[in-house]
This record gives structure tokens, C-alpha cells and sequence, in this order.
């Protein structure tokens, strides 16, 4: 298939066709570790003119993909701000094990700041003595509570709640601490952000 | 700017794949779990993920110790060495080792080699004499090999798991994991055997409860229904096992009613039991040309019993009887406690065996004997919780304990740490200067995983690269390389060519145990390299490794039943004086004694004092509420900690975990009573009695 | 136990038990609990965490109880003839699928028959045998899945997925089949499923039989809205005395417009929470619990009957591409709303006058409800049929066809889609959750200029149809009447 007009060999889904050719995606829904959720949106690419996930499309039957066309580019970078706006603290940015990746996404698709005004949740839950939690750079991409669920199956967290009002929670007014999670971690592991991070 | 490094996490059994990220300052900054490593896929607990930091603590040991006038001096290598080198010199003829499952098995190699070859005695052992030594012999009598027979992955490919005498969801969380995406993505049905509610139960489709020690009446009874309902596996039985009649007319002497009577479980119960385990229902994708398979799993609740050994064989029949080995989604498995516990074995580190599990016969001994340029002992050595109590007979005088600390680990403390002083010269070599160091003349500094090359060998038989990743703490130095320099200068007096301990590197050390140990002679540092873990048996270079043992055969030939009867309980059961039982185990946020535990912050958060599980009848007959501090006593001594108030154990039982805290140990009140094959203690079963503490009032209180 | 429902075989995973105990727990309470969620958790084995997840993810489920508010309709047309879209509903308020009847309140009653305004096979009175199912046996499994593909029907739920090809594809994955018949109609404005089940309930049974011959499913599940219970009490009456008797689940649902998007219903049935999955794998390859799943709607096993009842008829009706007829439902600023079963690819203009309009300034249609868009009196010489009526977002879609007066209705309209949307978002992917309440934002402050932007990123960046087809009504009412928003 051609990428980006290169020939390239289609392996996977196009995200991985994508990553593997070394070209740079943001993908911050999308663990390694985790099965395809479809969640953030940002990897957003034109293949054979449609806009697509590239995370959950697969590459056979693909003939062209392009990561940088204008369009493609635009409507991440919509996407990404529409992201940025959910974070309000200063912890949007280093912090978690993984949040270079959503430095990152920012950092290539230079997000307009303001676009689209601030709509972050403020609640923190503190109460691991490994890991925290903080709501105001937490951007729902799911990847926490799929780790906690669908990879470790211990399903000490989820998102509550529909639209707008949905969180990521250990449970109906229950902290980690007091919930049943076993601070495995995965969940920390898992978040582009600095939202779930480690203590110390 | 941190830079990754690959491992093995260096607690329990499971061995799953870590990648430490270390700062420039050489700390490890975040563990990350390794989605590429076939045991783990991706997943950890909280002590692989968040429980390293150990591996800086300040309490890690910076130099070589030397005891002068009862206090501990800092010496040089050369001195502490010189002073191991001489004072062992005098003590062959009376000297035992303990080896360690948490080091490597180059470490552990080269401990048995130094042992066997410079030492002249079989005296060595390590901790599956505590937890699976009941396991390995009921195991090798039955099969001929002593491992895991499945892998992770069967436990998600069978259409059944029982989980006996374990909790993997506190010490195996990783397994537990592995079973819950089954049950909960494929319908996997899930038998919980265990006198204590455990976390697994919550996905249970059946929780059987028996009473402390009645193992073999249920599994005794559990065979009778499968006879009784027509479930066995009749050519399974004629094709491949031997001893069936001599079995049936044991299991016939009782009724499932009779059984049921005596281990406190409804008949129908053991009924359900035998149906899931013999014909379990296919799980959702079970291919239809694959017979639906059953995986039996267990843990000490199962060994550290005075009939240890029995409870093992009737778990073994069982699987026998119902043909469940040899398939995918099939299997037996005794959950191993630590990282290394199956490598320390297969490195030879136990007192009846040459590495591989090989017997002290001539055909097997003249390899080991060829290639080393010596004769080696013949004769079986002592087990490890013989060689401690054969300290006060004067056959054991000195000890080499290399990363175990058997003041927390053994029962009857205040027995075992009488017996230990009584040594005339014990080297520890360990990381921390923990109860049974603090009685040692020489202590000798040695890394920790992060600091050292070699492999674990895990659960599932899988051989696991350990990675340096960080530089030795203060002067401390790999295991292997200390027993080396020990071994050379002890090699002129021993009549050993010091060549025999000469490896540049923990490589050379493995292609050593390689070709000694025939099911691992196709492996070596490049292929772990290449392809991650393998698993044995794995005889060639060309060979993939092996996911499950006997497809065809089994090591003896053919599998042999061995009929058992239901004995006394217990040695030592409730009395009006002690009225309860006294059950042990594990918790999840601290690992087996808690040495290394108790030194990770979080954990100590979590848990910092030893929680007493007991029901609610009991505490209301004590007056005691949940959080409430307690006293535990036996007739050998007591401890402190804090109500947990549950109906998760049984009225008349208590369920402490071992770990010390506080200065609180449940082994201050377990039992040195044995079973007689394994030598393992019954840390499962006391006669105990628990108290409200009273709180201090008066002038002199705090 | 609660009414109208029939559990899922006891060998199906529990938590596919799941929400049926919050449906039952919301309807004894009036809301779900925390404690009851820890309760649940334990009997059916799944964590607190999921359960809370699930329990408040519907729009029907509170965590709160609610007190005293009269239930009012929060459909478009009940608000315009209310009057008063100023004054938000209530928060009991829902779509009470009484359009036909606007303002409703109270709650939902059986479809008047007098409502069907244009009857056609579908609406016809109901059958009193099973003929159809006899001929499509007469035929075997695979003549009859031939006809069924032949005869070019296409899914009525609003997607118009040829059946055929649907069902070919669940077939060749040659595993256990689960059929899930959708009667989660939840799209205000849009009533037929309600009209088919309150007055020709055979049918529809008779269509899932045929479907069952053909399929031979494993298990058979009714999805059915958790408000319509005139609906699925007259279901529940014809599988009483269906011959042979179907053996089928009753699930009842918890409300939420996402539910439209069938593999968001899946979750729903599983236990799960009720958003889309990404896909491929399509259902009909890995569905519910994994098995190839058909999802078909009421309309379509309607369809199926009258189908074999007349084979050879059946192309007759309709387009040649889309053949058959379609139950609208219309309602809004007109004289006859109601059920107008009409074949495919007759003309909006002749729907419209039909029903009688009845507007102070010019006609104007809402096409396809919060996921269509808004048509001027120019633009209705369209022929109802598959596929967007206007590059602007109007389509035929589920059959909603609201009348509305232009300009007078337009801006109130526009902002209730734009609200409706922003609210119903399931909150899975960050264009539609973050997106819509922002369209809705923009376009209440009269800021226009942003709209056109954000609307891109919500059609192409949405996971589901539903965010990807929710600028629709907005961007339309700006195209056709952009003076009302200045």
C-alpha cells in the first residue's frame, strides 16, 4: 500500500503500518498492551479519501493512507484541541510514566490554546500509597480503566456516568484506597497523561 | 534521562517480565510491566510494579561483616573470605547449606557445586522444603518429574480450574489474573477448595470449606464420586497408569456421605466437584476435537501439613483418575512461592538429588564427577528442616546460608533461633542484616537482582534472563562470584582444582549447569536472548521449548496411582486450653517473612500490622471488634496484631499471615511438627487461643 | 419480578443478568443505589466498578431518587406544541412516543389504531396464521435465505444494510448464532416500531421465526425499550401464542439514543457499559459474547413476513435498489400526524402535504431526527429513500419526519437536536462527548463562525454514527436559515 506516497508493506492495522514505516501518530488511546478502544480519536488518517481511526482499520484492503494530508491533519488537531481543553492543570503535562505521549500529540499538531474553553474535571484522589489520581488532566481515553479490566481483570475502576458527565471512578463515592484495587498499577502505566501517576 | 532495562520480577513464582527504568543516579524510577513476556503478557502485581525499592534501601548491607566480641565489624573482602575459607575448612564432615530461591540459578549452581564438591556433603537445601517439598516427592513417585506440568496459558485454555489450598489473588496475582480473563471471557468454570473464603472465591461457581487437615477425606471422596458416577477416565487409566485396583479399594472404604461427614462438605458438594473437574462443561471456544480440560492447582494449604505428602498423592490421583494431564487446558500445578524456587531445585540445591533431579547413581553421578575432576558424595543429605534440628545433636555444627533468613521461615521460632545460636560458625550472605544475620560470624554482602546477570526459572518452567541494572550497592557482589572466591581459596585444602571456579560470567555459569542438566542442554544466554523465556524440557538448540509435560509418556513410564487414607487431622489440635486453630498464609502487599517487604514504604502502608483474621462468633466470645489489638498464643508463644473480624474463615479458626510486623510473627506459634516423607512443618495447623490486648492504664502507660 | 421480561438462558455469562437488575431495581426504587450495585456485584461475580459503570450509563437509571415531577414529553413535537422550549423539561421528562398526541404526558399507551393514517402490507390488519412462515419452511433454510437476499430487502432500523449479505455473513462464520431483535426504539419522533408491536405483534413474531428458521440461532433476544411497555406487553402475548413456540429473551433496555448503534447495544445485553465498539470485527463476525450476531429491527422482521407472504409482491413496492415500504412517523405543525407506511422512494413533498401542514410561516421538515437535518419548502421533492435527502445532513433514516414552521421553529428546533445530541453522547470518544456540548454552546451564543470547524471534527472524528451524523440538524438549519441565529 502506499503511505504518505511511499510503498510500504500493509502489516496489522494501519496504526500499526503507520508506526512501523517510523512515522510519527499520536495514538492516546491505543496501549500496546491494551486491545484497540477507539476512544481518543487522534489518530485520525485519510485512507482511500475516507477519514478513518487507524488503530481500528486494518491495513489489508487499504490503498493509500496518509498520515499528513491537510485534511487529515486539520481534523486532529480539532480532535487534539478539543483534548488539550479537558485538561486544566499544570499536571496536563509530565508526571505519569507515559504522558510524553500526549506532550507529544501536542507538541506535533501544535492544538490553538483557547480554542475551545476549559472543560476539566477538579477531583484528585490521593488516598493509594503508590500511585494518584487526578481528574483535571485525565482526557477519558479509557486506557486505564481497560487496563483494570480487560487486562489484569480486576475491574477496581471504570467510567460513570454518560456524555459529559462521564468519569473515571473506583466506584460510587469509594476511594482507590478503599476500593478493591490491588495497585497492580496497570492503570498508571497505561495513562498518556500524567492523570493517574506515580507517587514520590 | 532513565534507561530501560528487562528482567525478571524478583518475587513469587509467577516470574513475570519487568523493564526497570533507572535515573542516572542509578535508582529504579518506575517498573514497567513487559507486554512481550509469554508469562506475565503485559500484566503485574503491586510488589513487582511498585515493591523494588528495596533495591536502595539504606538498610542494604555495604560491606563484609565480621562478629568480634559479639559485635558486627566491617571488614574487606579478603578478610571476611579468608576467615569463611578457614573456619568452613574445618567444619567439613558437619556443615549444611541453604541455598536461595530468590538468587539466580547460576548463583544456585554454583552453591550446590561448591557444596557438593569442595564441602563433600549433600546437606544442602532451599525453601521448597517449606512449601512444595510434599508436592515434589508425591509428584516424582507419581510421574517421575517434580514441576508444574502445564503452562499459564492452559489455565486460559481450560474449560475448568480448581484452585486448591492457594490464593493466588494474594500470591500469585499475576495467575490470578490469567484465570479471571478465563472465567470471566470464556465461561471457565471455577472450584475454590480452601477452609478460608479467598478473593477468588467471588468468581467461584463452587466454594467447598472443609475443616483444617481433611484434605485426603475429599479428595478420597471427590474419587469416589468420579468412580461412583461413571466419570473416570477408563483408558486413560488402562493405557497409561499403574496401581489403579490397590487405589479403587482405598477410595472404597469410604462413601462420599462418610467423606463428606468427616471434612465438614455436603456430599452433593463433592459430587459438583467431581463432575467439574472430570467432565467440566467446554468452555466458549473450546475446540471441539479436544477433550474440555481440567487444570488442578494448589498451594500450602495442600503441603504444610504432617500428611503433607498423602494430601499430595490424593490430589494426583485424582488427576490420574480422571485423565486430566497431558493436554492443552490440562494439567497439575503447584503454585511455586518464589521467583526461583523451580530453578533452585533444577540447580540441584536439595539434599536427594543431582541437578536435573538426577539420582546419586553411578550412571548419572559420572558426568558430574568427569567434568568437576572429583568424586562427589553419594549418599542423601539432610533436608532442610532436619539439618536445623540436627544442630542440637552436633551433626550440624556449621551453616552457609546464602538469602534466606529461617528465623522468620521456620516454625517454633523461639526453638529454631535456640538452635542457630548453637552453631559453632554460620555464614549469612544476604542483603539485609535480617534476624537470622544479626546471629551470624561472618555476613557477606551480596546483590540484589537488579544488580546481577543470570535467569529464574518460574512457575512454568520457564527460563528467564535477569538483567543488571543497576551498579552494586556498596561492596556487594553477585552471589555466585562470593561462593567462587570462597570455593578457590577453600579448593587447595579440599583437594579441588580452584579452576573449577573460575567463570568470567554468569553465561559460562549456566552453560555449565546446561550440560549437566539434560532437559535444559538446548538452552543458553543467546537464545534467551534471541526469544525470550523457553521452557524445559528443552533437550537441543533446535528444541522450542515445552508447554506441557507427558503428551505421551510420563518420565517412570507409566503414571502410578498411590491409594492414601484420611489420618489424624492434625499433631496438634484444639483444646479447652487453645480452642481454636491456628491457620497461616500470605497477604498481598507483603512477601512470605517480610524482609524485603517491610522495607518498601507503600507496602508498609498498606499493611504495618499483622492482621489476625477471626469469625465473628470467636470475637464475640473474646470481646474483641474489628481493628482491635489482639494476642495470639500457642503452647510455643505469642504474638501481637490487629482483628480482621470475617466470616471468611470458619468459626474455630484463625488466619494469620507470616509475615513479621511489628516484631509479630506467626511462626512464634506454629508447630516444628513434620511430615515424615518431606520433612515439610505443619504451619497450616495449631491449637492457638486469641485475646483482646489490654490496653496499657496507669502511670507507665504511653 | 418485573413485567415483561424474559431472562436470557442460564447458561449465558451472569453479567449478561446485569441490566435486567438494574431495570428491575430502577423500576422497584426509582433508582439504583450504591448499595444495591455492591449487592449485585456480588451475585452476579462482576466488580462494584462495572456495575457501577452500567448503572450509570442509561438514561432512564438514576443514582438519586427522583420526587414528584409530572413526567412531561421532551420529543420536539410535544415541545412545539407546548410551546415552551424555554422552560426545560423536567428532569423526569423523556420522549413518551406519543407524537401523534402532542403534548403528551403521563406515559406511554398502546399506538391508536385511528393513528395509522396510511396503511400498507405492514400496517394491515394483523395475521391470524402463519402462512409465511409455512411457505419459507416449504422452501428449506437455504432457498429461503436465497429469497431473503433476492428480494433486496434492507434493514428498516435506518442503516438499510441489505439482510441478505447480513445474514450470509453471520452464517459463513459457521459458529452458534445469537439474533437479537432490536426494539429499542429510542429516537424521538419516531414510533412505528410501537405502532407494529401494538397492532400486528403476529407479524413481527412471525418474522423472527422465519429468521430463526433460517438462522437457527442459539439464543434469540428481544432488545426492547424500557419505556414501551404497551409495546412489549402485546409482544409478549403474541410469543404466548406463537405456533411453534419461540424460545426468546425479553431484555429490557435503560433508554439512551446510543443504543441505536447496535454494537453499543451489544455492551448493553453483556452487561457492559452501553458504547459503541470500534470495528471490524463487525457483530455478525463477533457480536454478543463473541458469537456472530444478527441485530435486525422490529420493522424488518415485519418485513420478512410480508415477504414470503407474497415473494414475488414483494419488489413490486418500493425502488428497485430499496424495495418495499416504509412506516413514517410523522407528526410537528400538522393537521393528520401519525403512522404513514408509504413505499420507498415516494416523494417527501407528497408525505408532507398529505399529512396536512399546518404553519403560520413556510413549511419546513426535520428529516431524520437528531441525526437527520432540517429541509426548507424548497427542498422536499425528494424521493424517500436511503442515503442523505440533503447534503446538509437530512436523510430518511429511522422515518422520523417532523413538520415544523420556518423560520418561527427553526432556531428553538436546531438548539433542542444540538442539546439532545450533547446530552445523549455516550461519552466514549472525545469528538463527540467534548464536541457536541460545544456545538450546542456555539450555537446558542450566536457564534457561528466556530461551527463550521468544530461540526468537522465531530462528523469525521466520531467514532459512531451518531456523533459523526450529530452536526446534522445544525448544519443544516445554518445552511437553509442562517438569519435565525444571528
Amino acid at each position: 500500500m502506499k503511505l504518505n506516497g511511499v510503498s510500504v508493506e500493509a502489516t496489522g492495522s494501519l496504526l500499526d503500518t503507520v508506526l512501523a514505516a517510523g512515522i510519527a501518530l499520536p495514538h492516546l488511546c491505543k496501549d500496546d498492551n491494551l486491545p484497540v478502544i477507539g476512544a481518543c480519536r487522534t489518530c485520525l488518517v485519510e485512507a482511500d479519501g475516507r477519514i478513518v481511526a487507524a488503530c481500528s482499520t486494518p491495513a489489508a484492503g487499504v490503498q493509500e493512507c496518509a498520515t499528513d494530508s491537510e485534511r487529515a491533519v486539520r481534523i486532529r488537531r480539532g480532535v487534539l484541541e478539543l483534548t488539550a481543553a479537558m485538561q486544566s492543570g499544570p499536571a496536563g503535562a509530565a508526571g505519569g510514566p507515559r504522558s510524553a505521549e500526549s506532550l507529544e500529540a501536542y507538541a506535533s499538531h501544535a492544538p490553538r490554546p483557547g480554542q475551545y474553553g476549559l472543560r476539566s474535571g477538579t477531583h484528585a484522589d490521593l488516598s493509594n500509597p503508590f500511585f494518584s489520581f487526578h481528574e483535571d488532566a485525565c482526557i477519558l481515553c479509557a486506557r486505564c480503566v481497560t487496563a483494570c479490566q480487560e487486562l489484569q481483570h480486576i475491574g477496581a475502576i471504570g467510567i460513570a456516568g454518560r456524555g459529559h458527565t462521564a468519569r473515571v471512578t473506583p466506584g460510587a463515592g469509594v476511594s482507590f484506597r478503599e476500593s478493591i484495587c490491588t495497585s497492580c498499577g496497570s492503570c498508571v502505566a497505561a495513562c498518556p497523561t500524567s492523570a493517574l501517576r506515580p507517587k514520590g | 534521562m532513565t534507561r530501560a532495562v528487562s528482567s525478571t520480577c524478583p518475587y513469587c513464582g509467577v516470574g513475570c517480565g519487568i523493564v526497570l527504568n533507572v535515573d542516572e543516579n542509578d535508582r529504579i524510577r518506575w517498573v514497567d510491566d513487559d507486554p512481550v513476556n509469554l508469562s506475565s503478557t503485559g500484566m503485574l502485581c503491586v510488589k513487582g510494579r511498585f515493591g523494588t525499592t528495596f533495591v536502595n534501601h539504606p538498610d542494604r548491607i555495604q560491606t563484609p561483616l565480621i562478629k568480634r566480641n559479639g559485635r558486627f565489624e566491617e571488614a574487606t573482602w579478603d578478610e571476611a573470605l579468608d576467615v569463611v575459607a578457614n573456619r568452613l575448612l574445618e567444619h567439613r564432615g558437619h556443615f549444611g547449606s541453604f541455598a536461595s530461591a530468590k538468587a539466580t540459578n547460576e548463583d544456585a549452581f554454583v552453591q550446590q557445586k561448591f557444596v557438593r564438591l569442595v564441602m563433600g556433603t549433600n546437606n544442602i537445601d532451599h525453601c521448597t522444603r517449606l512449601c512444595h517439598s510434599p508436592s515434589v516427592e508425591a509428584m516424582l513417585q507419581q510421574l517421575g518429574s517434580g514441576a508444574t506440568s502445564n503452562s499459564y496459558i492452559d489455565y486460559e485454555e481450560a474449560s475448568c480450574i480448581v484452585l486448591v489450598g492457594c490464593d493466588p489473588g494474594s500470591n500469585h496475582p499475576v495467575i490470578a489474573s490469567r484465570m479471571r480473563r478465563a472465567i470471566d471471557t470464556l465461561g471457565t468454570k471455577l472450584v475454590v477448595v480452601n477452609p478460608r473464603r479467598i478473593e477468588m472465591c467471588d468468581r467461584a461457581d463452587l466454594f467447598l470449606q472443609p475443616k483444617a487437615g481433611t484434605d485426603v477425606a475429599l479428595f478420597n471422596g471427590i474419587a469416589r464420586a468420579v468412580l461412583d458416577d461413571g466419570l473416570a477416565d477408563v483408558s486413560f487409566i488402562e493405557g497409561r497408569t499403574e496401581g489403579f485396583d490397590a487405589f479403587v479399594s482405598a477410595v472404597r472404604e469410604a462413601t462420599v456421605e462418610e467423606c463428606a461427614d468427616l471434612c465438614g462438605v455436603a456430599a452433593e458438594e463433592i459430587r459438583a466437584a467431581a463432575r467439574f473437574f472430570a467432565r467440566p462443561p467446554a468452555r466458549r471456544g473450546q475446540p471441539p476435537e479436544l477433550r474440555p480440560g481440567s487444570c488442578l492447582v494448589w498451594g500450602m494449604g495442600i503441603t504444610q501439613h504432617t500428611q503433607g505428602t498423602d494430601n499430595a498423592h490424593s490430589l494426583l490421583n485424582l488427576a490420574l483418575l480422571a485423565g486430566q494431564l497431558g493436554r492443552p487446558g490440562c494439567g497439575v500445578s503447584p503454585l511455586r512461592g518464589q521467583n526461583n524456587v523451580q530453578g533452585c531445585g533444577d540447580a540441584g540445591c536439595i539434599p536427594d538429588s543431582l541437578p536435573g533431579y538426577q539420582p546419586y547413581g553411578d550412571a548419572a553421578i559420572a558426568p558430574f564427577e568427569q567434568l568437576w575432576g572429583a568424586g562427589l558424595p553419594r549418599s542423601p543429605g539432610l533436608k532442610a528442616t532436619d539439618m536445623v534440628e540436627q544442630i542440637a545433636s552436633g551433626t550440624i555444627r556449621a551453616m552457609y546460608i546464602v538469602g534466606e533468613n529461617p528465623l522468620l521461615s521456620e516454625p517454633n521460632l523461639h526453638h529454631a533461633t535456640d538452635l542457630i545460636r548453637a552453631l559453632d560458625f554460620l555464614v549469612v550472605q544476604d542483603l539485609f542484616l535480617h534476624e537470622t544475620a544479626e546471629l551470624a560470624d561472618v555476613v557477606l554482602p551480596a546483590c540484589s537482582f537488579a544488580e546481577k546477570d543470570g535467569t529464574f526459572t518460574n512457575s512454568e518452567r520457564r527460563i528467564q534472563r535477569v538483567r543488571r541494572a543497576i551498579a552494586p550497592v556498596g561492596l556487594a557482589r553477585p552471589d555466585w562470584e562470593i561462593l567462587c572466591d570462597v570455593a578457590r581459596r577453600m579448593a587447595p585444602g579440599a583437594g579441588v582444582d580452584p579452576a573449577q571456579f573460575a567463570y568470567g560470567s554468569a553465561s559460562e555459569v549456566f552453560d555449565e549447569f546446561a550440560r549437566l542438566m539434560p532437559q535444559i542442554r538446548g538452552i543458553n544466554y543467546e537464545r534467551l536472548e534471541g526469544e525470550g523465556g523457553i521452557q524445559w524440557p528443552c533437550p537441543s538448540p533446535d528444541h522450542p521449548g515445552t508447554r506441557y509435560l507427558y503428551a505421551d509418556s510420563f518420565p517412570r513410564g507409566l503414571a502410578r496411582f498411590v491409594p492414601v487414607r484420611q489420618r489424624a487431622v492434625a499433631e496438634e489440635t484444639p483444646d479447652d486450653e487453645y480452642p481454636l486453630v491456628l491457620n497461616t498464609g500470605r497477604v498481598l502487599y507483603h512477601w512470605h517473612g517480610g524482609t524485603i517487604t517491610r522495607r518498601v514504604a507503600g507496602l508498609m502502608e498498606q499493611v504495618d500490622t499483622v492482621p489476625v483474621a477471626v469469625h465473628p462468633a470467636d470475637a464475640a466470645v473474646a470481646g474483641i471488634q474489628e481493628g482491635d489489638p489482639v494476642l495470639v498464643f500457642s503452647r510455643r508463644g505469642r504474638m501481637g496484631g490487629k482483628a480482621v473480624v470475617t466470616d471468611a474463615v470458619q468459626p474455630g479458626n484463625l488466619f494469620v499471615p507470616f509475615v513479621k510486623l511489628q516484631d509479630s510473627a506467626a511462626n512464634f506459634l506454629t508447630n516444628n511438627v513434620y511430615d515424615e516423607v518431606s520433612r515439610i512443618p505443619e504451619y497450616k495447623v495449631c491449637a492457638a487461643k486469641i485475646e483482646k490486648k489490654r490496653e496499657r492504664k496507669g502511670a507507665f502507660a504511653r | 419480578m418485573a413485567a415483561m421480561a424474559r431472562p436470557l438462558p442460564p447458561d449465558f455469562p451472569i453479567r449478561s443478568q446485569l441490566l435486567a437488575r438494574l431495570y428491575d431495581e430502577q423500576r422497584r426504587a426509582g433508582w439504583i443505589a450504591p448499595g444495591f450495585a455492591d449487592a449485585i456485584a456480588r451475585e452476579l461475580r462482576l466488580p462494584v466498578a462495572e456495575v457501577w459503570e452500567a448503572a450509570t450509563s442509561y438514561a432512564d437509571f438514576r443514582s438519586a431518587p427522583l420526587i414528584g415531577d409530572e413526567v412531561r414529553c421532551a420529543g420536539l413535537s410535544c415541545q412545539l406544541a407546548r410551546g415552551a422550549f424555554a422552560e426545560m423539561p423536567s428532569e423526569a421528562s423523556h420522549c413518551l412516543f406519543r407524537c401523534y398526541d402532542a403534548p403528551a404526558t403521563g406515559g406511554e399507551e398502546p399506538f391508536p389504531a385511528p393513528m395509522v393514517r396510511q396503511a400498507g402490507p405492514l400496517l394491515a390488519p394483523d395475521i391470524t396464521n402463519t402462512d409465511r412462515l409455512n411457505a419459507a419452511r416449504r422452501l428449506g433454510r437455504d432457498a429461503a435465505l436465497n429469497a431473503v437476499a433476492e428480494s433486496g430487502l434492507r434493514g428498516r432500523g435506518g442503516a438499510y444494510f441489505p439482510v441478505g449479505t447480513k445474514w450470509r455473513a453471520a452464517l459463513e462464520e459457521r459458529r452458534p448464532i445469537a439474533l437479537v431483535v432490536n426494539a429499542e426504539e429510542g429516537e424521538p419522533g419516531v414510533f412505528k416500531d410501537r405502532a407494529l408491536l401494538s397492532l400486528a405483534p403476529r407479524r413481527v413474531v412471525e418474522g423472527i421465526a422465519i429468521a430463526a428458521f433460517i438462522l437457527e440461532p442459539a439464543v434469540i433476544v428481544v432488545f426492547a425499550n424500557g419505556q414501551a411497555d404497551p409495546a412489549v406487553r402485546s409482544l409478549e402475548e403474541a410469543l404466548d401464542i406463537a405456533e411453534p413456540q419461540l424460545d426468546v429473551a425479553i431484555v429490557r433496555g435503560g433508554g439512551g439514543y446510543v443504543l441505536g448503534e447496535e454494537s453499543a447495544l451489544l455492551n448493553a445485553l453483556e452487561g457492559r457499559r452501553p458504547v459503541p465498539r470500534t470495528k471490524p470485527p463487525y457483530p455478525v463476525q463477533s457480536g454478543l459474547f463473541g458469537m456472530p450476531t444478527v441485530v435486525n429491527n422490529i420493522e424488518t422482521f415485519a418485513n420478512l413476513s410480508v415477504h414470503f407472504g407474497d415473494v414475488p409482491g414483494f419488489r413490486t413496492r418500493g425502488t428497485p435498489e430499496t424495495p418495499g415500504t416504509k412506516i413514517l412517523s410523522v407528526s410537528g405543525r400538522v393537521r393528520l400526524p401519525g403512522a404513514y407506511e408509504v413505499p420507498l422512494g415516494v416523494s417527501l413533498r407528497k408525505v408532507v402535504e398529505q399529512s396536512g401542514p399546518a404553519v403560520a410561516g413556510e413549511v419546513a421538515v426535520l428529516a431524520g431526527g437528531p441525526s437527520g437535518g432540517f429541509l426548507s419548502a424548497g427542498h422536499l421533492d425528494v424521493p424517500l429513500q436511503p442515503g442523505i435527502l440533503h447534503a446538509t445532513g437530512a436523510m430518511l433514516g429511522a422515518g422520523g419526519i417532523v413538520v415544523l414552521d420556518a423560520p418561527g421553529d427553526i432556531r428553538d428546533a436546531a438548539l433542542a437536536m444540538a442539546r439532545f445530541n450533547a446530552e445523549e453522547s455516550c461519552g466514549k470518544c472525545t469528538p463527540c462527548r467534548e464536541g457536541t456540548p460545544r456545538l450546542y454552546d456555539l450555537l446558542a451564543a450566536g457564534d457561528v463562525d466556530g461551527i463550521d470547524g468544530l461540526a468537522e471534527v465531530i462528523q469525521f472524528g466520531s467514532l459512531c454514527g451518531l456523533g459523526q451524523m450529530a452536526p446534522g440538524p445544525v448544519r443544516s438549519a445554518l445552511h437553509f436559515w442562517p438569519g435565525v441565529f444571528a
